[in-house]
This record gives structure tokens, C-alpha cells and sequence, in this order.
């Protein structure tokens, strides 16, 4: 019997199908005596029926297909047919199947349709015995005879089947209600704990139960991904120790469940973990103790959230604000280390500094205590052998001649030092101007010639091509090389011999070599070497009392190489020796020029004032071919009323004027302040020089003018009027703070405008950026060297001719030298840099004339 | 023309030359051996045409002498010349800035010096007249 499906339609069907089972079973047993019974007592009726219900019963039973209420009416009407039946056929003991009929009915069909049916049972017993059948079994057994003895068993048979019926219906309703209320009741429970389930499992949180042994009980999704599981039952029932791999892990949240167990409240512990596939992860986790309703702790639940993602942004930041740290740190260390670095680069420097100076008194002394007694020993030797003082004899006389010689050989020997010093202290100062060497040799020649007469020495000078170029160089020291050379050659050239001198532009085109050749013994290629060495004058078998320092060819080598060339010699022992000296080509003019034009921006205005039509043509022309804009007037009025009006930025003056004369306008010019500052050159056909100095001209030329010596001139001294009232930009690039103040406090009293910089790389931007006139740079940034960024100027088209000095703290090589020639206008040590100097240096090379 | 040349010199043998050079071609010469000579000398009233003083002297400098003969009123345009041993590049400019008028560098050239002295003496005094 299928007893625990309870519901209301199945508890009836049910009932419906144990009747009838019940009825086919007991039908089916009584079946066979009963029939014979009946027959034997003559029933055949009683037979009939039997053997139709017993057959009903079964169909019933078997038929199922047919609907539970007509099986169900079906029935109860076979229990009716058969009480009726047989309380026809056998009396008034078979009302027993009457109340039978009526309490199936009551069960099948319920309350109501029971009592009908325990209404039709009287009703039909009454009738039964109201047509005469036989009398109930009250009296004896007779037919149709005693009616009142129906109507009393029918009262009693009501009585207690309506009592019964309804009781037993009321019973069934009540059962039916209870059941209804509880299944309707479990329905909405299912539905709210499905709600319930979906909620937590929906939940990203890991949400468990735990029994007080710990095995887990409940667990949403969250869990079960947790441990990797898929279904609720591969962790329910189990341990932390069965579900972790590892006891170590398992172990603290073990520690914490018996603590949670012991009814502490575990509240947001940050527990750390391992998901399924071994990653760490982080748990913020709440744990608290589950209790029944009499307060005893059953388990705990507990709810995890992962924090991984948060820990993980955490250590990042912790990692990134480490790392930052440790930037700091690091760039303080620099820092520290850099200063300490400047420190000591500054002691270093002071005490170099120290030194220098030290040694520099030294010279100085030496020098003074030296001339002081050769001072004597010249002079007083020089005035006997003038008798100046009473004539000598001829043997006095020439000892007064080695005497002096002597006294001159020691001096030039103080000179030769101090020089020689001085170039390896790296303070002997080359200035570089165009120098023609056609004058230097000119003037060279003229200084030994009284050496060369003695010996009777042919001095030759054959400069084959005129239009030799001008070098840059120092005059003075380019002299002095000059004589070092031809006096060396004359001292080793024997009597009656020849010393030629030649002059040439080099293949490169960039130098011009000139050459002293003389005729003297030549020189062993093993000596060749010691030659430009300090006191390595060779011995030479046969010429004793050869004169000279040994510092003549040291020093002019040395020389040379100061002023971006060099020195060599060749020879042959016995054909004489070739001294030459290679000096570079005076580029910079050139260029020095194109900046102080581009300073001046628009082209400088010259003013030629000039009488002579031919003349005057002839000077525009050259001024204009040389990138010049002219004006001109023709007498001395009209000059200085041009001058006035249009301030030109340079004018040509011719001395002799139809009405007041140049001298005169030259003296107004001067005596006006807006015109006072214009650079006037004189040109006449008198050697009226000291004159044009004396009234303020820059250069005096003799007519008719030559156009190189004008040009020359006019670089010389610069040009522009307009660079005088312009401030002139000038940006200084250097990672020295204290270089950078040193700069601007030379410079911007002297009016200039002065931006600094302190990294080569932002200074190629703002040299590329900002129009400046000047770069004072420095050769040893830390991010980009001098020699590069002189390199990316010259390749840059507005920065190309922008002029660079380069200040350095250390010794330029002669290699960088003469790499950054014609790149640089000049390099400048940074220990010995001098406001005047600069000022005046600048104002030079941009060709201001203040 | 004979000239009065006042001569500082302490180194006796430099003293000797310039001063019997100048005499030789007659000028006056009056000698001061170190500063204090000098300033005894000027405080007498001396009014030489020219001076021709050695700047390092055994108790002074000739640049100091100089600013105290420049502050002495009748003597503020006599000219100075400085005549020294201290020859180095920018030293003769040095000496030009601190007012000497001219710089003669030891060792001097014998055939010149007394011409470049009378020349500076007259140069200036007639500037005087």
C-alpha cells in the first residue's frame, strides 16, 4: 500500500481501490458457497447476483482507465445492488451491505453524497419491507406479514448508519483538511528554501554551515569552486583536513572553527589560502556560531570573501610605493654623491688652482730676479762696446761681445722658458686673427737679416702665388715662430749659404704651409725625432758655438699647434733641411662676418663718402659684393647729414672733400652722440694714421683702397650699429650651477640677455628654438657631450653659423682642437674665464665695437 | 735740454747703468735707493721732470709711491715711468692702468733709454706749459 502518498485525490483513489480489492477478494471467496447455498435453497436470483458483483468488483478493479468518479459511483452502486438484493432475497440480515453501500459512499464521495446514500438505505429497507417481503429477523422468519417490524429495524438500521456514515465522513473531511493544510504548508517551505539556496549560492562569497565536528554541511557554489567540487555532497560530510591538501593550511582554520565552536565570534579574519589549482588567494572571513533554540552551539557558519584581487592591488601599491622608495633613496644617493663629486672636483680645482698660482709666482719671480742682474750684464756691456764711455781695445771689445751675446742668450732662454711653461699650463693666450704670412715673413726676414749678413747668407723669400690666403693665428706668435725658424736655419746654414722661404695652400685647401729651406749639413733621420724636444739641440761635429736656446723649435712647435696647426721638418743628412709649418686657412672671418650680419638682421648699411665718381663706384661695389647696402654722398655736409638721418652701420671717409675736409666731418660725427659710435674708416691718399686714430677712426687706409685690406678691416671691427642697442642674446649651457651664475653675473651687467641652461640636450632645443646671438658651452654635460652638440648645430641650417664658445674644465687635446676648428669660435678654460675677457671676446667675435 | 730725472732703483749695479747713461748725455740725475729716500726726497720740495721708478723696492711698491706722488698737489702731472724686471704678458698694462706713463722692461736697451726718457719728460711738460 502506497500509504505515504498523501493527498487528497490519491487518499480516495486509493481508498476506491483497497474497496474494491477487498470487495473482488471476499466476493471472490464467498462466491462459490454462497451460490451453492442459494441454489440449494432455491436462490437462483441470490446465485445471479453474486456472480455479477464478484464480476463488477474485478472490472472495476482492472479497468482503471475509467475516471475515479465513475468508478467510484459505479462501486457504491454495487454495494447498494447487492444490499438491496439480498435484503430482497434473504431479509432484513443483509442490511448489513446497505450500510456497507453507505459508508463507501461516504468514503468515495464524501460527506454529503454518505448521508443521501444512508437516507436511500432507510428508505430503501422501508420500501423492502413496506412491499411484504419477509419480515426482519426481529420475530420468526415469515413473509410480508409484520410491516411495523421493517419500520422498527429500518429506525434502528438509520439510526446507526447515519451516525456511523457521517461519522466516518466528518473523520475523512477532517483527515482531508489536515492534509491540504500540510502539504499546501511544505509546498511554500520548498519554495521558499529553493529561493533561499538560489540566494546564497547566487552570493560571491564562499557561505558554509559546519557541524561541531567540523565537517562542512552546507555550501553554495562559491564553496564548492572553492574546493573544486561540482556537487554539494563532494564536500558536505568532510573536514578542512579531507578537503586541503595541505594540513598547514587546513590547520589555522581548524583553530579557528573550535574557537568559533567555543562561541567566539570570528569577525573579518584575513585568511590566506590556495584555490583549486594551487594560486594564492585571500579570505576575508566572518565565522559565528550556529545555535538551537535552547542555545546550544550546533555548528557555525561562516561566510568568506575573496580579497585576493584587493591584497593583490594592495602589494602592488606596497611594491610600486618600495619601488618609489627606493628611487628616492637612490636619487638622493646620487645626489649626495654628486655633490660630494662637485665638492671634490672644487677641492681639486682649488688645489690645482693653488698650484697654478704658486707656480705662476714662481715664474714671475724667476723672471724678475733674472732680468734684474742681466739688466747690468747687458747694459753695461752694450755701452762699452758703444764707447760710449771711451773706446776699448779690439781683444776687449770682442770679450764685451761674448759677454753680451751671453747675457742675450740667458734672456732669451728666460723668455723661451716662461713660454714653455706657460703653454703647459695651459695659459699662454692665442688670440686669432687673419694674419697675412706675405707681412709676418716680410717682417721675420727684416729681423735676421743682420744674423744672415754675417754670414753672409742669401735670404730668399719666394711666394709664388700671390693671392696667398690670410691664416688664422696670433701675429705676435706667429712672428716669433717665424724667427725661431729662420734663425735656426741661419744658425745651421754654413757661411755663403741660402735659406729660402715658400709659402703654399695645402691640396686640402684648408691650411697653408710655408717652408724655410736652407742649405746646412741636414739632419739624421734618428734625430728627427728629438728635434722638437726642449733642449735637444743636436750636435752637429764641426759647428761649435752654434747659438740658441734648444727651446726654439719646442716652443714654435708647441706654438703652432696652440694656433691649430703643426710643425715638421724633412731632411736628407747632407742636403740641407726643410722647417715647415702648416697654419689653418682663416675660416672663421668668414663666418664670423655672416653672424654679425645675421645679428644685424637686415643688411648693414655703409655710407661712403666719397668725392671722386670712379672711386666712389668702385667702393660700392666692393662693399655691396661683400653683403653690404650703400649710400653715398659726395661732400662732407651731406655725409654727416646721412649720417644723422640713416645711423649707417659703418663709413667710409675720404679725407679730402670739396668744402670741409674728412677730418672735420669725422670730428662732428664723433662730436654727436647718436653718430658717435659709428665705427668711420679714413681712407686718403696721406699716411695720416695716428691723425684718424687720434680723431676716433678704426682703421686708416691709404688710396686707392685696397678691397681686401677695407673688407678686413670692416670684419675686424664689426659693423652693425644695431648691435650695440640690441641687447645680444646669449645662452649659456652648463650643469654646473655655480658656472651658470658665474656666467650671468659676467654678463648681464655688461647688458647682455643671458639664459642658462643645465643639460646639453635642452640646450640644443633652445638653441634650435630661440633666436640667440652667442652659445657659451660647456664640453662635459652629462647627457650629450659639447662636441656633439656643436656637431648637431652646424647641421642644423639657422643654427649653422650660430658662434660657440666652449668652456671646458679640462685640457682640450690638440686633436679636439683641431676637430673643432672653424666649428668653434673659441675655447675658453673654465678656471681662468674673466668678465673683461669674455665681454670682450664676445663683442669681438659677434663684431660689436662699444 | 737738460731734464731733472729722479731715478728709484735699489739694485745698485741698475742704478749705476741708467744713471750714467742719462748723465752721459747730460740730464740731472737725482738717485733714491728705496722708498723712504723718495718720499724724504719729494717732501724736500724736489720737483724732477720726470721719474723713472723700479716697482719692486726694498720697503714699497712703485705703484704705491706713485698714488703718493699723484695726491701730492704740484706734483700730480709729473710724468712716471716705471722701469722694471716684471716683464710678463699683461704685467707692462698693469702699470699703464695704475697711471705710470710709460713702462720700460729690464733688461733696457741701452741705445734707446735716454732718448724714451727725455722724449716722455718733454712730452709732458710741454703738455705743462
Amino acid at each position: 500500500m502506497n500509504s505515504l502518498t498523501i493527498d487528497p485525490e490519491n487518499l480516495r483513489v486509493s481508498m476506491l481501490t483497497l474497496v474494491l480489492r477487498v470487495t473482488a477478494i471476499i466476493g471472490l471467496v464467498t462466491c462459490i458457497p454462497s451460490a451453492y447455498a442459494a441454489l440449494e435453497h432455491g436462490f437462483v436470483g441470490v446465485a445471479l447476483l453474486n456472480a455479477f458483483t464478484v464480476l463488477l468488483a474485478f472490472g472495476l478493479l482492472f479497468f482503471k482507465r475509467l475516471p475515479f468518479r465513475p468508478r467510484a459511483i459505479l462501486t457504491c452502486l454495487l454495494f447498494y445492488a447487492l444490499g438491496l438484493g439480498l435484503l430482497i432475497s434473504v431479509g432484513s440480515v443483509s442490511q448489513i451491505y446497505l450500510f456497507g453501500f453507505s459508508i463507501v459512499v461516504v468514503l468515495l464521495l464524501g460527506l454529503r453524497m454518505g448521508f443521501y446514500a444512508a437516507l436511500l438505505s432507510s428508505v430503501s429497507m422501508l420500501a423492502v419491507g413496506a412491499l411484504g417481503y419477509a419480515a426482519p429477523e426481529i420475530a420468526e422468519p415469515r413473509w410480508g406479514t409484520d410491516f411495523s417490524g421493517w419500520v422498527l429495524a429500518t429506525i434502528n438500521f438509520s439510526l446507526v448508519n447515519i451516525t456511523l456514515t457521517l461519522g466516518v465522513g466528518t473523520i475523512l473531511n477532517a483527515v482531508n483538511t489536515m492534509l491540504s493544510r500540510e502539504i499546501a504548508s511544505s509546498t511554500s517551505l520548498d519554495q521558499e528554501r529553493t529561493t533561499l539556496r538560489a540566494l546564497i549560492d547566487a552570493l560571491p562569497d564562499v557561505v558554509f554551515t559546519k557541524d561541531t565536528a567540523g565537517r562542512f554541511v552546507n555550501c553554495n557554489q562559491a564553496t564548492l569552486a572553492l574546493f573544486g567540487a561540482e556537487r554539494e555532497d563532494q564536500v558536505a560530510g568532510k573536514t578542512v583536513f579531507e578537503l586541503f591538501e595541505s594540513r598547514e593550511i587546513a590547520e589555522p582554520y581548524h583553530a579557528d572553527d573550535l574557537g568559533v565552536m567555543a562561541g567566539r565570534k570570528l569577525i573579518n579574519r584575513e585568511e590566506r589560502s590556495v584555490d583549486s589549482e594551487g594560486r594564492p588567494i585571500w579570505y576575508l572571513t566572518i565565522k559565528v556560531p550556529l545555535m538551537d533554540s535552547l542555545g546550544r552551539i550546533t555548528g557555525l557558519i561562516g561566510v568568506s570573501r575573496d580579497i585576493t584581487a584587493l591584497k593583490q592591488a594592495e602589494a602592488e601599491r606596497n611594491k610600486l610605493l618600495e619601488v618609489a622608495e627606493l628611487a628616492r633613496r637612490q636619487a638622493e644617493a646620487e645626489k649626495r654623491k654628486a655633490e660630494q663629486d662637485i665638492r671634490k672636483a672644487e677641492e681639486r680645482k682649488a688645489v690645482a688652482e693653488e698650484s697654478n698660482r704658486a707656480k705662476s709666482a714662481f715664474l714671475a719671480m724667476m723672471s724678475h730676479e733674472l732680468r734684474t742682474p742681466l739688466n747690468a750684464i747687458i747694459g753695461f756691456s752694450e755701452v762699452l762696446i758703444d764707447g760710449k764711455f771711451g773706446s776699448t781695445n779690439d781683444r776687449q771689445a770682442r770679450y764685451l761681445t761674448n759677454v753680451l751675446s751671453s747675457g742675450r742668450h740667458l734672456l732669451g732662454l728666460i723668455n723661451g722658458l716662461l713660454d714653455l711653461s706657460k703653454i703647459e699650463a695651459g695659459k699662454l693666450e692665442i688670440s686669432r686673427q687673419p694674419c697675412s704670412l706675405r707681412g709676418l715673413a716680410e717682417e721675420a726676414l727684416s729681423t735676421v737679416q743682420p744674423l744672415a749678413d754675417a754670414k753672409q747668407i742669401e735670404l730668399v723669400m719666394d711666394f709664388a702665388d700671390p693671392r696667398i690666403p690670410t691664416v688664422a693665428a696670433d701675429p705676435v706668435r706667429c712672428k716669433q715662430v717665424f724667427y725661431n725658424l729662420l734663425s735656426n736655419s741661419i744658425k745651421f746654414t754654413p757661411k755663403g749659404g741660402k735659406v729660402t722661404v715658400t709659402c703654399a695652400v695645402a691640396p686640402s685647401g684648408r691650411t697653408v704651409r710655408t717652408s724655410i729651406a736652407d742649405s746646412g749639413p741636414g739632419i739624421k733621420s734618428e734625430d728627427m725625432a728629438r728635434l722638437f724636444k726642449p733642449f735637444e739641440q743636436l750636435d752637429h761635429t764641426g759647428l761649435h758655438a752654434v747659438g740658441g736656446t734648444g727651446l726654439g723649435l719646442a716652443l714654435s712647435k708647441q706654438l703652432v699647434e696652440l694656433m691649430g696647426g703643426e710643425v715638421g721638418v724633412t731632411s736628407a743628412q747632407g742636403q740641407g733641411s726643410v722647417f715647415f709649418f702648416e697654419l689653418p686657412v682663416g675660416t672663421f672671418e668668414a663666418e664670423k662676418r655672416v653672424a654679425s650680419q645675421r645679428v644685424g638682421a637686415a643688411k648693414p648699411l655703409a655710407l661712403i663718402v666719397e668725392d671722386d665718381p670712379g672711386a666712389r663706384e668702385l667702393l660700392e661695389l666692393t662693399l655691396e659684393g661683400d653683403g653690404y647696402e650703400t649710400k653715398s654722398a659726395a661732400t662732407g655736409e651731406s655725409a654727416i647729414v646721412l649720417a644723422r638721418k640713416c645711423l649707417p652701420a659703418v663709413i667710409v671717409l675720404d679725407v679730402f672733400l670739396p668744402g670741409i675736409d674728412g677730418w672735420e666731418v669725422l670730428k662732428s660725427l664723433r662730436a654727436a652722440p647718436d653718430t658717435a659710435d659709428i665705427p668711420v674708416v679714413m681712407a686718403s691718399i696721406s699716411s695720416d694714421r695716428q691723425k684718424a686714430f687720434a680723431l676716433g677712426a678704426i682703421e686708416h687706409l691709404t688710396k686707392p683702397v685696397d678691397r681686401e685690406a677695407l673688407l678686413a678691416a670692416l670684419r675686424r671691427h664689426g659693423f652693425t650699429s644695431k648691435v650695440m642697442t640690441d641687447p645680444v642674446h646669449v645662452l649659456a649651457v652648463d650643469d654646473e650651477p655655480n658656472h651658470r651664475m658665474l656666467v650671468r653675473a659676467m654678463l648681464e651687467p655688461a647688458g647682455f640677455r643671458v639664459t642658462t641652461v643645465e643639460s646639453g640636450l635642452a640646450g640644443l632645443e633652445v638653441a634650435k628654438s630661440e633666436p640667440c646671438d652667442l652659445l657659451l658651452l660647456d664640453l662635459a654635460l652629462p647627457d650629450i657631450s659639447g662636441v656633439e652638440i656643436v656637431a648637431a648645430l652646424r647641421q642644423h641650417e639657422p643654427t649653422r653659423r650660430l658662434p660657440i664658445f666652449l668652456v671646458t674644465a679640462q685640457e682640450v687635446s690638440t686633436a679636439l682642437r683641431e676637430r673643432l676648428h672653424g666649428d668653434v669660435e673659441l675655447i675658453l678654460s673654465k678656471g681662468q674665464l674673466r668678465m673683461g675677457d669674455l665681454v670682450a671676446e664676445i663683442n669681438r667675435v659677434l663684431g660689436r665695437h662699444p | 735740454m737738460t731734464i731733472r730725472v729722479l731715478l728709484v732703483e735699489d739694485n745698485a749695479l741698475n742704478l749705476e747703468l741708467h744713471r750714467d747713461l742719462l748723465e752721459a748725455d747730460g740730464h740731472e740725475v737725482i738717485v733714491c735707493e728705496n722708498a723712504m729716500e723718495f718720499r724724504a726726497r719729494i717732501a724736500s720740495g724736489l720737483v724732477p721732470d720726470v721719474v723713472l721708478m723700479d716697482i719692486l723696492l726694498p720697503d714699497g711698491l712703485g705703484t704705491t709711491l706713485l698714488a703718493e706722488l699723484r695726491s701730492t698737489s704740484n706734483l700730480d702731472d709729473v710724468p712716471m715711468i716705471a722701469i722694471t724686471a716684471h716683464a710678463l704678458a699683461g704685467d707692462a698694462s698693469r702699470f699703464i692702468a695704475a697711471g705710470f706713463h710709460a713702462v720700460i722692461t729690464k733688461p733696457i736697451d741701452t741705445r734707446t733709454f735716454t732718448a724714451d726718457v727725455a722724449r716722455w719728460a718733454r712730452a709732458t711738460s710741454r703738455k705743462g706749459e
